[in-house]
């Protein structure tokens, strides 16, 4: 059985039999293999069919073959006097040519030669770029990532037309190969960043990488940790702001979304608007989803413990409040709590996996018979429903996903935390979260840094300051 | 765990430490000194500023190991302290119905975990904490300005100089095992940077005592027991009841962070006195130590501010042979 690690030989029908073997055919219904002549050196076109683009191989090879005339046929001859091609490259491995056909380029074998022509003539379908899903802004680039490799980068080169942009191509997946593109700024992106990104892309041994969901856990500093340490944009903008701010990009075939590393904890927080908005706007906005994070994270867990524990730190007409609202309740606060943020959950899960057709019901289930007829039903009381809406605005107010995800989790053990030990059990709860965030890294980067450590910084943490204070790289 | 310390760790640790000490100590553990508490933290700082110098001369001279071994216990000593005082603290604000074991355990868990975050994560943290301080303490003083009496102040030195000097000699113990913990786990080279922080931390101290003196009067001194004054810290019934929340937080997180400054000190420096033992172990030793002797009753444990004193003895005969060799 042929193995990818062989080289080509001279003889054209034994390459074409390696290549048969290894692609299946005959039951591969989709790998082809057009035998045709040039001049009068037989050669053999290999492709697959739905990956390549039959006009590029009609028009630029077989139509480029059939037309020359003159001198001998040769694979130096074919390669820069005959193909009408841009790319067009030799190579003489097994492996590297089956890999290129699969992905969609055209090998062309040739008798005598123990090279083979490798034509970049990918022609399968892809999706328009196209505004982005999950990143939405009011102001701002309406531009998404797409599942396209070769798009993305041109994306992101459009965002950064400068001749300093690199990108380097790197493979993940020792059975089923996905490839990536690093790409960073020479000159600005500190080298041992781009040294210490491709070495960990190096390090995968998994047979595949099926997302970059798992490409990102793969390459954190603490993959356990509840926050990531990874920012993952569908946003070709902020992808290039990141760029240029000396952070690197990790991008993938058939993934809509760049990684960016190293970041920080305010990295997370900062959205394409505050860039777009007037400076003063921007910071007001970072400062609204920064409370958002510490009302969605300390808000439920608060509430529990200054109603079960510290019950006169609460103000008399608020305490009374709460006690006539929760006077027909049956269940304890924590209990409450815990079916509240399920239920909410599970409204938000069920919306994602929904049919279009009928999603829009759900809004009103969701309202109605969890919201007002469970306060009727005096399951829960009409306070903890604004806590609640409180919390989940606060969650969603935070631009990164990950980041969202990782808040909903430190809520739960505030909430525990608050149900056992009151304020106590929160202070403590606080710290410990604090702590574990001052020890988190991102591509060996403090996640707290510029402010714990300190460091010299852009004014554009928490507050963004006018952009004639900003500074390259 | 990690046994190293940096230098902004250092000093961000140190401070805040030394903050929450203070604060206690002579707010709740000596309340002879009352009025004259900040008298007594500026006079400790000056007591201590050159018992660390000396540390730090000593320590390049050889006298590291005995150093390190009397830090170590001190800081375990204290840390014990600390937790069974902040377990304590909670009791008096909401827990008095639960064992003030039980109200340990969180804490055991929270140094736990800094055991094993290490130092740097706990200076970052201590740094983060200095942060969120500012702003709370600024809403705690603007809320209560109106209750502030500063006719309270007075007598300037409370129950007499006798109170001042012994608290002052006790503020410049719990600085020295806290401040000498630093220098010694950062390097003899940041003494100055390590004394800057201590120096504001004190600063601090003073400010937050007279504030805190403005908001009650002297009282006798006899009547005067650790839950009194503890209630009239956290619950007073002077200024807005919600008030209590900002000050309870700013006591239970600095706390905290003085807690897991001493308990990973006394694990670093332990792993120093034997470097064949790792973090792991170090860490299980010095949580159970600190843990066991929190629950043993306060007249079996030392009472540490003689430590420092100690130490002080032990110095001085080398502090003059040094000056020798150098004159």
């Amino acid at each position: 059985m042929p193995a990818c690690h062989d080289v080509l030989s001279e003889g054209l029908s034994e390459n074409i039999s390696i290549f048969k073997k290894l692609l299946n055919a005959g039951v591969n219904a989709d790998a082809h293999f057009r035998d045709y002549m040039a001049g009068n050196v037989p050669i053999c076109v290999i492709y697959i069919e739905g990956m390549a683009s039959d006009t590029k191989i009609n028009d630029f090879v077989l139509r480029a073959v059939a037309s020359h005339s003159g001198e001998a046929m040769n694979m130096n001859v074919l390669r820069n006097r005959v193909l009408e091609i841009a790319q067009c490259d030799e190579e003489n491995r097994v492996g590297t040519i089956l890999r290129a056909v699969v992905t969609g380029m055209t090998a062309v074998l040739m008798e005598g030669s123990d090279q083979a022509l490798l034509l970049e003539t990918r022609g399968f379908p892809t999706r328009q770029v196209d505004k982005t899903t999950n990143e939405s802004v009011v102001l701002g680039s309406q531009e998404g990532f797409v599942e396209c490799l070769r798009t993305n980068i041109t994306l992101l080169r459009r965002y950064v037309p400068s001749y300093q942009l690199v990108t380097e191509s790197l493979t993940v997946g020792t059975a089923v190969p996905c490839q990536l593109s690093l790409a960073y700024i020479d000159g600005v992106t500190d080298p041992k960043i781009v040294e210490e990104l491709r070495n960990r892309v190096k390090r995968i041994d998994a047979p595949s990488v099926r997302s970059i969901g798992e490409l990102m856990q793969r390459i954190e500093d603490k993959p356990s940790a509840l926050l990531p340490q990874v920012l993952q944009t569908e946003r070709p903008d902020r992808a290039a702001a990141c760029l240029m701010e000396g952070q690197a990009v990790l991008l993938a075939d058939n993934s809509p979304y760049a990684l960016v590393a190293p970041v920080s904890l305010f990295h997370l927080l900062h959205a394409s608007d505050d860039a777009f908005a007037r400076w003063q706007y921007g910071t007001l906005l970072r400062i609204i989803r920064f409370m958002g994070m510490l009302i969605s994270v300390f808000l439920p867990g608060l509430y529990i413990a200054l109603t079960d524990y510290h019950m006169h730190l609460i103000p008399m007409n608020l305490l009374t409040s709460i006690a006539e609202a929760r006077s027909g309740v049956p269940f304890p606060i924590l209990v409450e709590i815990l079916l509240m943020e399920f239920s909410f959950y599970l409204i938000n899960e069920a919306g994602t996996r929904m049919p279009r057709q009928i999603g829009g019901a759900l809004g009103i289930v969701g309202a109605l018979i969890l919201g007002q007829a469970a306060v009727s039903a005096s399951i829960i009381s009409p306070i903890l429903i604004i806590i609640v809406a409180l919390t989940g605005l606060g969650n969603y107010a935070v631009p990164d996903y990950g980041f969202g995800l990782g808040l909903i989790l430190y809520r739960l053990g505030v909430i525990l935390a608050g149900a056992l030990f009151g304020l106590y059990g929160i202070c403590v709860a606080a710290f410990c979260i604090v702590t574990a965030l001052c020890a988190t890294k991102s591509l060996g980067k403090p996640f707290l840094a510029p402010v714990a450590p300190p460091r010299p910084h852009n004014p554009d943490i928490l507050l963004r300051l006018p952009p004639w204070f900003q500074k390259w790289g | 765990m990690n046994n190293k310390l940096s230098r902004s760790a250092a000093t961000a640790s140190a401070g805040a430490a030394v903050i929450s000490r203070l604060f206690y100590g002579l707010m709740v553990d000596a309340p002879e000194v009352h009025n004259g508490a900040w008298l007594s933290a500026l006079l400790g700082l000056i007591l201590s500023l050159p018992v660390l110098w000396l540390i730090c001369r000593a320590a390049k001279r050889g006298r590291r190991p005995f150093l390190l071994c009397a830090l170590l216990v001190s800081s375990a000593l204290d840390a014990a302290g600390m937790l069974e005082a902040t377990a304590f603290s909670e009791s008096c604000v909401a827990f008095n119905h639960i064992p003030t074991v039980v109200l340990m355990l969180p804490l055991l868990l929270a140094v736990g975990r800094c055991l094993w975050l290490g130092g740097d994560a706990l200076g970052a943290s201590a740094r983060v904490w200095m942060r969120a301080f500012v702003p709370l303490m600024l809403v705690v003083i603007l809320y209560q300005w109106p209750y502030y009496r500063p006719a309270w102040l007075f007598p300037a030195l409370g129950f007499g100089m006798r109170g001042v000097l012994h608290g002052s000699l006790r503020a410049a113990g719990w600085i020295v095992i806290i401040g000498g913990a630093a220098v010694l786990l950062c390097g003899e080279r940041q003494f100055k940077r390590v004394c800057g922080s201590l120096s504001i931390a004190v600063a601090v101290v003073g400010l937050l005592i007279l504030l805190r003196l403005m908001m009650a009067p002297v009282m006798d001194a006899a009547g005067l027991g650790q839950r009194t004054q503890l209630d009239a810290l956290l619950t007073n019934g002077r200024a807005p009841m919600y008030l209590q929340l900002p000050m309870i937080i700013i006591y239970c997180v600095g706390m905290l962070h003085l807690l897991c400054f001493e308990s990973w000190a006394a694990s670093a420096l332990l792993q120093r006195v034997i470097p064949q033992m790792s973090g792991f172990p170090a860490g299980i030793l010095t949580l159970s130590a600190v843990a066991l002797m929190a629950l043993l009753p306060s007249t079996i444990s030392l009472d540490l501010w003689r430590l420092p004193v100690m130490l002080i003895a032990a110095l001085v005969p080398f502090g003059r042979e040094a000056a020798v060799c150098d004159g």
